[in-house]
């Protein structure tokens, strides 16, 4: 992967999704963000990304209704659950099938960063 | 009693005697006074001479006869006549020849009085005179001179009369002798006749009292021989037929009190019949007649019975002869002893009175045998009882021998009397002979032999001595059992003693034991459930605590974590836009962050403690979490940290995220408690935090210990309870959500603490397979 990463965030909570672009774009990473998981597919047609985060419980669809869209439509896309809720159904059901990493919150920003970086390089 | 009656004769002939000589002398006397007189009146000098000298003469026989000797006294007077004769005839002329006449004469007339002897004497001596006076006036011989004549005619004269008075003496002697003689062997025919007629007498009655006797005694021996009464009466019956015909014997008893009389015995012709008795007050009889009468009827022919005597002659008995005798015993009459013949005068009156005498042995025998009666009745009642006693003795001793119960009896000094198997056994003694004669505290146990002593103590001296107590006693092997024992005394014949029962209450004593030992872990166990009782229920209440807390939890904390996150990340932010902050700034931002990061804890264990937790539990080494923890965790500057881990430690089976989250918590807590002023009395500004693990058997245990001020105890048990917390910070989950932890990966957790030195959490986890 060359350039910069583009990541796409996807939270019901705008405030969220606000300061962890905000973080990540004062990194340095390409920074999309949607507040529902219909909004974030529509961005995934128009945009395509490198790494999906994605909140898990959010109205209408969940995270891993957005994760099984998405996959379908790229399965090169590297999703990351990122949860108030570790020990959720969802969530294992997820991990199951195919998701590699779950980022509780409060993020650890410094881990999260070291992963962005980690997957840029690669 | 004849012999009586001779000697009285001889006293009498003597009596006699002695008077008749006495009469001669007298006699005597006169016819010398008489012829003394005639010398006076003639002057014949010769004649006063003569008879001055018989008169003096005469006191000889005179003297012995006053002396009792008839026979000399008679000799003498004999011989003064003879001699007076002989002077007289010798001097004799004229009135002389008269004096020699008149002399024998008053002889003869004595003689007459006197004893035949001498009568003859003095007829012969008179024959004598007559004739000398005839002859010798016829021949001259000496009357014409008899002082004048020749010499020799006197000698012829003396010698004449000496032959002739020898002659008559001999012949008076001679026919005396031969009459005593005579008379003597007479008498004694005589006498002898009697005595032999008074012997047969006498041997004949005693013949007759001897037989009587016999047959008394006899029958009285068959009476006495202790049979029964009909034997003894058959035995008199057959004696009684001895006595003569005996057609009819029977005894018949009388009762004064009811006037019945019974037959016990009635023989008849050789058979025993039974007649029926009688009231003889209805019917006398001749029983009812000796009866009445108390004394022996002896009828010789009934037909010609004595006045006074009815006979009522029962037709078919022709009885002829009757004795009835009554018997009669301390002077009343208890019977008729009755013997009958069918012939007139059967029986002597020396039957009669044998039959007296059977009467007095058949009342004795009637009473004898009422009393063997008695006494044989007593005698067999003695017996029975005798054997019932010993019946029951043997009984009685082999219901103690075989008892069950230990039973010993000792005297009141404590000595061993008697004792039954059980007690032997259970003494283990191998025979009563052992045990005989011990004394009681030799039995027990040492330490309980003063017990006994001041018990025998007790009892010699008439103090109360407690019935029931328990002891031990020793046994012959030397083992010691618990009994029981009951002391009773009881009286016998040889004095007070006491009975012991024994029991052996090791059982006892052992189940006692087993129901308190029962009784206190019934105890133990019911204060057991109760606590698990009541632990469960607090547990089920905490639990249901719990449950809310942690629904609550759940939509909390999810609800919390996104504000939360948000704040993270805008900090996080404000960090990277504001590189060149000032100080302070920078110190608001790690303030934030740091408290973002508790308050993640906190929603952290809130929601562990909502969730069941899943251990993922793999092989991790502890040294390498613990190095984790501390890296998440990082000790405060002031705390002064100490690791120790064997080499050789093994690895263990757990989720290694949730066990540095418990350590995490551990760490945390402890940094806390060495850094925080939170404790009252003292500040504590750091510490030592020493972190350890060993191997504890299946388990691998991890320590975690501080320095603080520790845990009061009444904290310790609510220490791992959720929302228990010291801290102002810190809802108090923390410690309950790694129990949690704990237990879902097969380990516990526990703390030891000092107040003022400090704590020491535990955690223990299951050594993974190797």
């Amino acid at each position: 992967m060359n350039g910069t990463l583009s990541i796409l965030i996807v939270d019901d909570n705008p405030a969220m999704v606000t300061s962890l672009a905000d973080v990540l774009i004062l990194k340095g990473f390409e920074v999309r963000t949607a507040s529902t998981a219909k909004k974030a597919l529509a961005i995934l047609q128009d945009h395509p990304v490198d790494v999906l985060i994605t909140d898990v419980i959010m109205p209408e669809s969940n995270g891993l209704e957005l994760f099984r869209a998405a996959r379908d439509v790229y399965p090169e896309l590297i999703t990351w659950f990122m949860t108030a809720y570790a020990a959720d159904d969802l969530i294992q059901q997820g991990l199951k099938e195919g998701i590699k990493t779950v980022l509780n919150k409060p993020l650890d920003m410094d881990l999260l960063i070291l992963f962005l970086n980690a997957i840029k390089k690669s | 009693m004849e012999y009586e009656n001779n000697s009285t004769g001889v006293n009498e002939e003597d009596r006699r005697l002695a008077k008749i000589i006495s009469i001669i002398i007298g006699a005597t006397w006169i016819g010398y006074l008489f012829v003394f007189i005639l010398g006076i009146f003639f002057h014949d000098n010769a004649l006063i001479a003569l008879t001055v000298a018989g008169s003096t003469l005469l006191l000889v026989p005179m003297v012995q006869l006053r002396q009792q000797k008839l026979q000399i006294s008679s000799l003498f007077l004999v011989v003064i006549e003879l001699a007076t004769l002989i002077t007289i005839a010798s001097v004799g002329q004229g009135i002389h020849d008269l004096a020699m006449l008149g002399i024998p004469i008053i002889i003869l007339f004595a003689g007459i009085v006197l004893d035949k002897l001498y009568f003859r004497i003095s007829i012969g001596l008179m024959l004598l005179a007559v004739l000398w006076l005839f002859f010798g006036e016829k021949f001259g011989w000496f009357v014409t001179k008899p002082f004048e004549g020749e010499m020799e005619n006197w000698f012829y004269v003396v010698g004449l009369i000496i032959i002739m008075f020898i002659a008559a003496l001999a012949v008076d002697l001679l026919s005396k002798n031969m009459r005593t003689n005579l008379e003597r062997a007479r008498n004694e025919i005589a006498e002898r006749k009697l005595v032999e007629e008074a012997l047969q007498r006498i041997v004949i009655r005693s013949q007759q009292l001897a037989d009587q006797f016999q047959t008394v005694i006899q029958i009285g021996n068959k009476i006495n021989s202790g049979l029964g009464f009909e034997k003894r009466m058959l035995m008199v019956y057959e004696q009684c037929q001895q006595l003569g015909d005996t057609d009819t014997f029977y005894v018949a008893t009388y009762d004064d009190q009811t006037g019945m009389v019974s037959f016990p015995f009635f023989m008849k012709e050789g058979e025993l019949r039974s007649v029926t008795g009688r009231d003889i007050r209805d019917n006398s009889g001749l029983t009812g007649h000796v009866i009445e009468n108390r004394c022996t009827l002896y009828i010789p022919d009934q037909n010609d019975p004595p006045a006074g005597v009815s006979v009522i002659r029962t037709p078919g008995i022709p009885t002829q002869s009757y004795i009835g005798v009554p018997l009669i015993l301390d002077d009343r009459v208890v019977g008729v002893v009755s013997l009958q013949s069918n012939l007139p005068n059967a029986y002597s009156p020396e039957q009669v009175r044998t039959l007296e005498l059977v009467a007095t042995q058949v009342a004795i025998a009637i009473q004898n045998s009422q009393l063997y009666e008695q006494v044989r009745q007593e005698l067999a009642e003695r017996k029975r009882a005798e054997e019932e006693l010993r019946g029951s003795e043997i009984r009685f001793r082999s219901f103690i021998e075989q008892s069950p119960l230990a039973i010993g009896v000792f005297n009141l000094e404590g000595f061993c009397l008697y004792a039954n198997l059980k007690f032997i056994e259970i003494l283990g003694f191998r025979g009563i002979e052992d045990l005989i004669g011990l004394p009681a505290f030799d039995l027990f146990a040492p330490q309980y032999r003063e017990e006994s002593k001041e018990r025998t103590r007790r009892r010699l001296q008439g103090l109360p001595v407690p019935p029931v107590y328990e002891s031990i006693i020793i046994r012959t092997d030397g083992t010691q059992i618990p009994v029981q024992l009951a002391v009773a005394p009881i009286q016998l014949p040889s004095g007070v003693t006491s009975i012991a029962f024994l029991t052996d209450i090791t059982e006892q004593k052992k189940a006692a034991q087993e129901i308190q030992e029962l009784n206190t872990s019934l105890e133990k166990r019911v204060e057991e459930r109760t606590r698990e009782l009541k632990e469960a229920q607090e547990q089920l209440v905490r639990k249901e605590k719990l449950a809310t807390l942690g629904m609550l939890a759940g939509s909390v904390g999810h609800e919390l974590r996104n504000p939360l996150g948000v704040i993270n990340t805008s900090i996080y932010y404000l960090d990277l836009v504001q590189p060149q902050a000032d100080k302070k700034i920078k110190q608001h931002h790690d303030m934030i962050q740091q408290e973002v990061r508790n308050a993640d804890k906190i929603i952290s264990d809130l929601l562990d403690f909502g969730r069941n937790i899943n251990a993922d539990r793999e092989l991790v080494f502890v040294p390498e979490i613990v190095q984790r923890t501390l890296d998440r965790f990082p000790v405060t500057a002031s705390v002064k940290l100490m690791l120790d881990f064997p080499a050789d430690l093994p690895k263990v089976f757990a989720d290694p995220h949730q066990v540095e989250q418990i350590l995490g918590n551990l760490t945390i807590n402890a940094c806390q408690v060495m850094t925080s002023e939170d404790s009252s009395t003292e500040v504590f500004t750091g510490g030592v935090l020493t972190i350890s693990a060993r191997k504890e058997k299946e388990m691998v245990e991890i320590s975690v210990k501080d320095t603080g001020p520790g845990i009061p105890p009444e904290n310790m048990k609510k220490l791992f309870e959720p929302l228990f917390s010291t801290k102002t910070k810190g809802i108090g989950l923390g410690l309950a959500v790694s129990r949690k932890l704990a237990e879902a990966n097969g380990g516990w957790m526990d703390v030891v603490s000092s107040p003022g030195k400090g704590s020491t959490f535990y955690l223990y986890l299951p050594v993974g397979e190797q």
